[in-house]
């Protein structure tokens, strides 16, 4: 055998890699047993929420809503300690 | 990839059953990868299962105007081989011969006499080499695809590609004679 192809029949051979039979299942059964886990599925329920728009919008308003509220709040403090006076 | 995008989209939808897909369609290049950058075929095993289980929980981070699934893929798997190779170096590092033992059509060596000495050679490449060498020769995808599994240039990966030849090859070049004869 001439030495290039012996270098090809190697890399041939180095390119067989057998997938054993149930290894698709084993990945999945590993993937739903991860998924068992209490802190995934909150995570797994997050993300799900994040990906809808309706709730990043909701979820701005809140965060507008709070600091306007936080605003107001400060200016009636400055008001009322005015009026004390 | 449109398919690959739509198997996707379903398993970030919550469908988890859908991710078997992608498990069966890229299974066979990935545990090749794998088989041939980690030397024992149980920590391969290993390694092909935790790299599903991590695409899976980073599913939602993979962006596919950077590339193809696969390549992101393979990038998970050359990480993880390589943390895996770190942590077991002493085990798997088989030192090169400072002169390849030569061909010699008197010291004619069996195919799987040099095959062994070839994988010896491959495991005992700087591990950069060896990724681009399977990649590139094995695994058989574009220098493009590779400079973005290794986050260098193609000129690197040209580069270190052509080293990682040039040392397998020197085990199979035969012995130059004293009168300059092959």
């Amino acid at each position: 055998m001439a030495d290039p192809d012996l270098y090809e029949a190697w890399k041939r051979w180095r390119s067989e890699a057998p997938v054993p039979d149930d290894f698709a299942d084993r990945v999945m059964a590993s993937l739903r047993l991860a998924e068992q886990k209490p802190g995934r599925r909150f995570v797994h329920m997050l993300r799900g929420l994040l990906r809808s728009p309706a709730f990043r919008v909701g979820i701005c308003s809140l965060a507008c809503i709070a600091g306007l509220l936080r605003v107001l709040q400060v200016i009636v403090l400055l008001f009322s300690e005015q009026a004390c006076r | 990839m449109d398919e690959d995008q739509d198997v996707i989209g379903r398993v970030l939808d919550g469908d988890v059953e859908s991710f078997r897909l992608l498990v069966k369609r890229y299974e066979r290049q990935l545990y090749r990868l794998i088989c041939n950058l980690v030397p024992d075929a149980h920590d391969g095993e290993d390694i092909a299962q935790e790299v599903f289980l991590t695409a899976y929980r980073r599913l939602a981070t993979y962006d596919s105007s950077q590339g193809a699934f696969s390549t992101w893929l393979f990038t998970i798997a050359r990480n993880k081989c390589f943390n895996a190779l770190k942590k077991r170096r002493p085990v798997f590092l088989y030192p090169l011969p400072e002169t390849p033992m030569p061909r010699t059509p008197d010291a004619e060596l069996s195919e799987a006499e040099w095959f062994r000495s070839l994988n010896k050679a491959l495991d005992a490449l700087p591990f950069v080499q060896k990724t681009v060498f399977v990649l590139a020769e094995i695994q058989e995808l574009s220098l493009q695809e590779i400079a973005q599994i290794e986050g260098v240039p193609v000129g690197t990966v040209k580069s270190r590609l052509g080293r990682a030849k040039e040392k397998l090859r020197a085990l199979l070049r035969p012995e130059e004679q004293p009168d300059g004869r092959p």
